[in-house]
Order: structure tokens, then C-alpha cells, then sequence
């Protein structure tokens, strides 16, 4: 069953938190088509918020096709991301071990890369979600 | 829309001084909604006004279409009420407190009652003033919410409580508005515990109403915007500025937006709940704001940047 | 509500009942053999007949020797009424205000005047009815001493009769009443002590000789210039043991009062010149006998006023300053 956690200080809505998380989850293969999602009872006892704020969360998966609501039964995954295959996660594995020799070599200290990485993420984040 | 409570003009006044003046304000039922101000700042006399503890001085104070105070017999058994501090009678066990609920309450639901407390792990054999202070609080709780109340009105539930006691009693709290249709007003002076609770904020400050509706418009409809100094009369000429700080090279606004924002020249920043509330209770604010009535967003307003 | 009044005062109401039963069970065991010797003595048919035997003399003397000794503690009752208004009376309304359970208990599902109501109908009627059952037994216990020394008197007053009844309820509602006005159960205590002293000492000691003016009868004194004679003449009435003796002394030509002789007048003149001079007499002051149950109902009116008044102004009270 999936946990979801609230960071207070990111300055992301707690709804979309939680939405990001089931994509994640999603993308990661932790949830597959037919699995339930946690009642918004379950998510409010489990992290104390407003149930409001789940539900809102819910609606908005429902709203991009990746669950349904079926009444009285609960809230189910009805598509998966197109995320990738265990292959596929092994060859960007491979090109990420690589990266990190190339910025090793490069003279980078092990904080330098993390915030090289960390800037580019985020930027590249700002980029899809806007 | 129904509404839990509504208040017109609602004032209160103790000998001489002003607890309340003006305040009026409406609160949608099946809301979690916080009443924040600094102490003193009229939040309990609020909450008594709306469980009929006293009548006012002028004014009118509703609840679910009823006026608590002349129609106590009607109103009472649907108010749920947690006193700051949670008073408890130390010399009872919780089993007396739970036949004292379900004496004196027509819809006690004495089956959920004794649930949660086995659920929390309260004895029920133990005396109320030998619990521990998170205890004695779900205790209390417990009292409130197994009443079965359409509103549960909490003054400062969380102050004595450390923060583990506090995230058990918010989700025990929470938990009760998933099973039934409660509308939930709680009382605080610190607005960062109540952030994930919340989906409705009333601030109050200095006995007026300063600001209430639901927080994502709130959120949607406040930003921070940094620029020129020249142009804040622009901006303020159609937005609420609400507070202001200035450098030499620039000038933050913490504005309320009436409408569309057009202000290309100028950085739009979100603001967190938190600096909204602390804007809202500073000193400019009070300047500002003292004569504009308060406002209400939640009926929804557009933003387009 | 019963249920909360009674558990909220139920370690005052164990110790309120272990009193009783205490007291209840000193009087019975005592009772018994008081009566059981009152009659095998043979007393009991002495009074019945009026005889005036040396015999029945000694008998009475010899029962008054071996019991007068409990009588204190008839008198001591009158202090239980004043130990229920305090305990049970005074914390009534205070303690709530003290441990702010009134914010848990008057937003339940209970208006303030029911719960007060049923609050002071339970205290009241429990109390009232103990009172009641203790009068009975008091008057049961008393009744040898009734027919050798009276009822009529200061101490066996307070309890032979609905008296005791209407003081004790009237203990209880000042101490309620103290106890909604100072909301602090020690400043409620001490106001219902006052309270309760002030009007009883008043009402017994001005207001209970003179429920109906007392009967005066007066009578020349002894001729002559002895003062330890002149005094010795005996009052023309012989008071029975039920009559009310107010008091003996000298009385005036003006009608005052007193225990010796004032003289005015020249300094040389003799006692008996003197007695002449300022007209004094013997005097008796006594109530009758058949004026006891009239006393009775009169005090247990002023008393049952005192409680209506007090029980009146904590429910205004209650309602004029709710919180």
C-alpha cells in the first residue's frame, strides 16, 4: 500500500503532492492498473490532513484518466505511466554511472556534482510543469 | 451554500472594552477552518458567541439558521465545544466521563465513544487527572465529537500539547470529519500547525474580522510582487496592498488582488499561508485595513497573469 | 443530571451518610436502654401519675445522673446543618467556576437554570429527607428527658421539631448561594459560616422568646432589710417541665429588669426603704406550654424564608451573570 509524505516547506500545494506521488508510484511500477488507492480515510489518519485536500487529489487523477472512482468500493488505477521498462532503467543506469566518471574526471568534488545535478533537475522540473 | 455559522455586525463588549466589533463573516458547513489571531485578539469570545455561551452586544450571531443563545435547547445538542485547556472533572474515571456524556446528551453515541478510547489506548478505569496531558486532550475530544455535533468548535486545542500529542489529536479530529458531514472551527495564535489541517482561515486581530474564506483562494488571490517604486501607486490604486517594505532598489507589495494583475514589470512570488497571516496581523495592516469592511474570497475570483 | 449531581458529591455524600448512620446508631443503642430503664424503673409511671413521691424523687434524680451525660450531644447537632451547608452547599456551584468544568458541563446538551434546578432539587430533597428521618429519632431519643426536664428550652428546640428540618435546609441553600456569588469554594465557606451564625444566634436568642409576648407574673418580695431573704418569696405559679422559664429576676416600678438591687435615692436609706423607693417585685418570665408547636411552626417559617430567599437569589444570580 502506498505512503504518501507531506513536505510543509516546499512550497508545493499538499494536493499535488499527493498526485505527484501516485504518478510516481505509478511510473515506478509500485502501483499497477486495477490497484486501489488508500481511502481518503486511510490518507487522513495516516498523515493527518484535510480530507478535502485527498480528495482534491483524487479528483485530479480522475480528471487526467489515471484512476476512477467507483462509488462505494473505493478509488482505482485505471492507466499506468508509460514509464520505463527494467531494461530501460538498466541502460540509464549504465549512462548515469558513466556521467558520473566523466564529472569525477572532470575535477568535480562529490558536493559540486550533487548541486550540479540538483540545479539541472529542478530547472528541468520548472520546465515541465509550467 | 449552507452556512455552520454566520455572524452580521457581531460586537461584544465586557464592561468597557471590546472583545468583537463588526465582525461578520460566514462559514460554510462541512469546512475545517482555523481562527487565528494574536491572544487577546477576541478568538474565545468568538467561540462562545457562536455556542450560544453568552449573547452579544449587537449584532447577530447564527448557527445552521438558529441564534445559539435564545435557542439553546435547539442549538446546544448539535454544538460540540473543547475548552481552552480541555477542563475535565480530574475526579472522574473516563467510564464516568462517558456516563456523564451519554447522561446528558439526547444523541450520545456511546459505542463510538468507547471505540476510539480503546483505539488510542485511554483506560478506561484510570482517573481524567492522572492521564497525560495528550490523553486528557483526547479525552475531551472524545466527549465533543461523540455528542455527534453538525459543529465542533475548539478554543486553542493544541497549545498544551507536544508535538506528537498533537498530530494523534488532529488526526483523530480529521478522522471524525471523514465519517460524518462536521463542520470543524478551531482556534489558534499559530497558523503553522493548522496548514495541512485547514481548508477555510478567519483572521482576526485588535476584536475585527481582517480577513476569512477558503484557503486556496486566499492563496490564489494573494502575491508578493517585487519591483519599482514608482509604480506601487498603480498597483495600489486597484489591488489591496496589504503590506509594503522598501530598499533602496526595490519595493515588495503583499498585495490582495481585485481582478485581473497586469504588472509586467514586476517579480509575482506566491506567498506562504503563514507570511499571509503575519501581514495580515501586523501593524500596517491595521492602518490599512481599518476601514475597508473584510473581505470574502471564497465565491471565487479569476487571476490571469 | 441525578446521576452527575450524585456522583460529582458522592465522597460528601458517603461522609454525610456515615454520620448519620453514626449518629443514628449512638441514638438507637442508646435510645433503647434509656427507655428500657425509664420504665423498669418505675419513672415512667411517676410522671404519668404526677406522683410526688420522695420515691419517684430519687428515681429522677438518678436518671438524670446517669444520663444527662449524652445531652451534649443532642446539642451538638446543631452543627451538622452548618458542616452540610459548607461541604456540600458551598462547593456546589464554586468548584465548577474553580476547575472551569463549567465550560465542559453547561455545553453538553443542558441549559444552566435545569442543571442548577436539579442540582439543588437533589441536594435539597436528600438532605431534607435525612433531616426528617434524624428529627424522628431525636424526638424518640429525647422523650424521657421530654417528660423530666421539658422540650421547651434553647438547645432541645433546634431539634424537636420541624425546626431542624427548615435550619438545615436553610444551611444548605446560603451555602449554595455563597457559593454562586464568590465562585471560590473557601470564600464561599467562610460567608456561609457568618451567614449561618448571624441568623441563627439572632433568631434564637431575639426573635424566638418573643414569638408571642411572654407571660410576666409578679410578686411582692420578702418585709425586711435582709438582702439574702428578701428574695426568697416564692412566684404564686409553679411552672410544669414543659413551660419555657425565660428567666427570674427583680422588677421595677418601670418595669426593668434585673438580677440586683439599684438604689437611687439617698445613700443612708435602708433595703427595704430602698425596695419601696423604686417599686421593685419578684418577676417570672415564661411561655407556656401549649404555645410549642406554634413556636415551631413560626421558626420553621422564618427558616424556610431565609432558604426560599437564598435559593431565589442564586438562581437570578445563575441568571444574570452566566459565565
Amino acid at each position: 500500500m502506498i505512503e504518501f509524505h507531506l513536505d510543509t516547506h516546499s512550497g508545493v500545494a499538499p494536493y499535488l503532492q499527493i498526485v505527484q506521488q501516485v504518478k510516481q508510484a505509478l511510473r515506478l511500477g509500485l502501483l499497477e492498473v486495477g490497484d486501489q488507492l488508500p481511502t481518503v480515510r486511510e490518507v487522513v489518519a495516516q498523515m493527518a490532513i484535510n480530507p478535502n485536500t485527498v480528495l482534491k487529489a483524487y479528483r485530479e487523477l480522475d480528471h487526467e484518466g489515471l484512476v476512477t472512482s467507483r462509488p462505494g468500493q473505493g478509488t482505482f488505477v485505471q492507466r499506468s505511466l508509460a514509464g520505463p521498462s527494467l531494461t530501460s532503467q538498466a541502460a540509464l543506469r549504465r549512462s548515469l554511472v558513466h556521467w558520473l566518471h566523466s564529472a569525477r574526471e572532470a575535477g568535480l568534488e562529490e558536493e559540486s556534482i550533487l548541486a550540479l545535478f540538483l540545479s539541472t533537475f529542478q530547472d528541468t522540473q520548472k520546465e515541465e510543469t509550467a | 451554500m449552507s452556512y455552520a455559522v454566520e455572524t452580521t455586525n457581531l460586537s461584544k463588549r465586557y464592561g468597557r472594552t471590546w472583545a468583537l466589533q463588526d465582525c461578520s463573516l460566514a462559514l460554510p458547513t462541512r469546512r475545517v477552518a482555523a481562527l487565528v489571531g494574536p491572544n487577546g485578539a477576541g478568538k474565545t469570545t468568538f467561540l462562545h458567541l457562536a455556542a450560544g455561551w453568552l449573547p452579544p452586544t449587537s449584532g447577530r450571531v447564527q448557527v445552521f439558521n438558529q441564534n445559539p443563545s435564545t435557542q439553546l435547547k435547539a442549538v446546544l445538542p448539535r454544538i460540540g465545544f473543547v475548552a481552552q485547556d480541555h477542563p475535565l472533572y480530574r475526579s472522574f474515571t473516563v467510564e464516568d466521563l462517558l456516563t456523564f456524556g451519554r447522561r446528558l446528551n439526547p444523541r450520545w453515541d456511546d459505542r463510538l465513544a468507547r471505540a476510539r478510547m480503546q483505539m488510542l489506548g485511554v483506560p478506561l478505569k484510570r482517573r481524567a487527572g492522572q492521564l497525560s496531558g495528550g490523553q486528557q486532550a483526547q479525552v475531551a475530544l472524545m466527549l465533543a465529537l461523540a455528542k455527534r455535533p453538525d459543529l465542533l468548535l475548539l478554543d486553542e486545542p493544541l497549545a498544551s500539547l507536544d508535538p506528537l500529542a498533537r498530530r494523534e489529536f488532529l488526526r483523530t479530529l480529521l478522522d471524525a470529519t471523514v465519517e460524518s458531514g462536521l463542520t470543524v472551527l478551531l482556534s489558534s495564535h499559530n497558523i503553522s500547525d493548522l496548514e495541512r489541517v485547514c481548508d477555510y482561515l478567519i483572521i482576526l486581530s485588535a476584536s475585527y474580522v481582517q480577513l476569512e474564506g477558503d484557503i486556496q483562494e486566499i492563496q490564489r488571490t494573494h502575491k508578493r510582487l517585487i519591483g519599482p517604486h514608482q509604480e506601487s501607486e498603480a498597483i495600489a490604486s486597484v489591488h489591496t496592498v496589504i503590506e509594503t517594505s522598501q530598499t533602496a532598489r526595490q519595493t515588495t507589495l503583499l498585495v490582495r488582488t481585485n481582478g485581473p494583475l497586469f504588472a509586467p514589470s514586476w517579480e509575482v512570488q506566491e506567498v506562504s499561508l503563514e507570511d499571509i497571516v503575519l501581514a495580515y496581523l501586523s501593524q500596517q495592516a491595521a492602518e490599512h485595513l481599518s476601514s475597508a469592511p473584510s473581505p470574502r474570497t471564497h465565491n471565487g475570483m479569476e487571476v490571469v497573469q | 443530571m441525578i446521576w452527575v449531581t450524585w456522583r460529582q458529591n458522592r465522597a460528601e455524600g458517603f461522609v454525610a451518610l456515615g454520620v448519620l448512620l453514626l449518629s443514628s446508631l449512638f441514638l438507637l443503642v442508646t435510645g433503647l436502654q434509656m427507655a428500657h430503664d425509664f420504665q423498669q424503673s418505675g419513672l415512667s409511671d411517676c410522671l404519668a401519675h404526677h406522683t410526688q413521691s420522695a420515691i419517684c424523687a430519687t428515681l429522677a434524680k438518678a436518671f438524670m445522673n446517669q444520663y444527662s451525660p449524652f445531652l451534649p450531644f443532642a446539642s451538638a447537632l446543631v452543627f451538622l446543618p452548618i458542616l452540610l451547608g459548607v461541604i456540600v452547599g458551598a462547593p456546589l456551584v464554586a468548584r465548577e467556576f474553580e476547575q472551569r468544568t463549567h465550560q465542559l458541563v453547561w455545553l453538553q446538551s443542558i441549559t444552566r437554570m435545569r442543571w442548577l434546578s436539579v442540582k439543588v432539587v437533589v441536594v435539597l430533597g436528600t438532605s431534607l429527607l435525612a433531616a426528617l428521618a434524624l428529627m424522628v429519632l431525636l424526638i424518640w431519643w429525647y422523650s424521657p428527658f421530654s417528660q423530666l426536664i421539658g422540650s421547651f428550652n434553647q438547645v432541645t428546640f433546634d431539634f424537636a421539631g420541624p425546626v431542624l428540618i427548615a435550619s438545615t435546609a436553610m444551611a444548605l441553600a446560603l451555602g449554595i448561594f455563597a457559593g454562586t456569588l464568590t465562585r471560590r469554594t473557601v470564600f464561599a465557606i467562610f460567608l456561609t459560616i457568618v451567614l449561618i451564625v448571624v441568623i441563627r444566634i439572632g433568631v434564637e436568642f431575639n426573635l424566638r422568646p418573643n414569638y408571642e409576648p411572654p407571660i410576666i407574673v409578679t410578686w411582692p418580695l420578702v418585709q425586711g432589710d435582709n438582702p439574702a431573704t428578701v428574695g426568697t418569696q416564692p412566684p404564686p405559679i409553679i411552672l410544669k417541665t414543659q413551660d419555657w422559664n425565660l428567666g427570674q429576676g427583680f422588677m421595677d416600678a418601670q418595669g426593668n429588669k434585673t438580677g440586683v438591687f439599684r438604689c437611687t435615692g439617698p445613700q443612708t436609706q435602708t433595703l427595704a426603704q430602698c425596695i419601696q423607693t423604686n417599686g421593685y417585685r419578684n418577676y417570672l418570665s415564661y411561655q407556656p406550654a401549649n404555645r410549642f408547636w406554634t413556636f415551631q411552626w413560626i421558626e420553621t417559617s422564618i427558616y424556610l424564608a431565609f432558604t426560599l430567599v437564598a435559593v431565589g437569589t442564586t438562581f437570578l444570580l445563575m441568571k444574570r451573570r452566566p459565565t
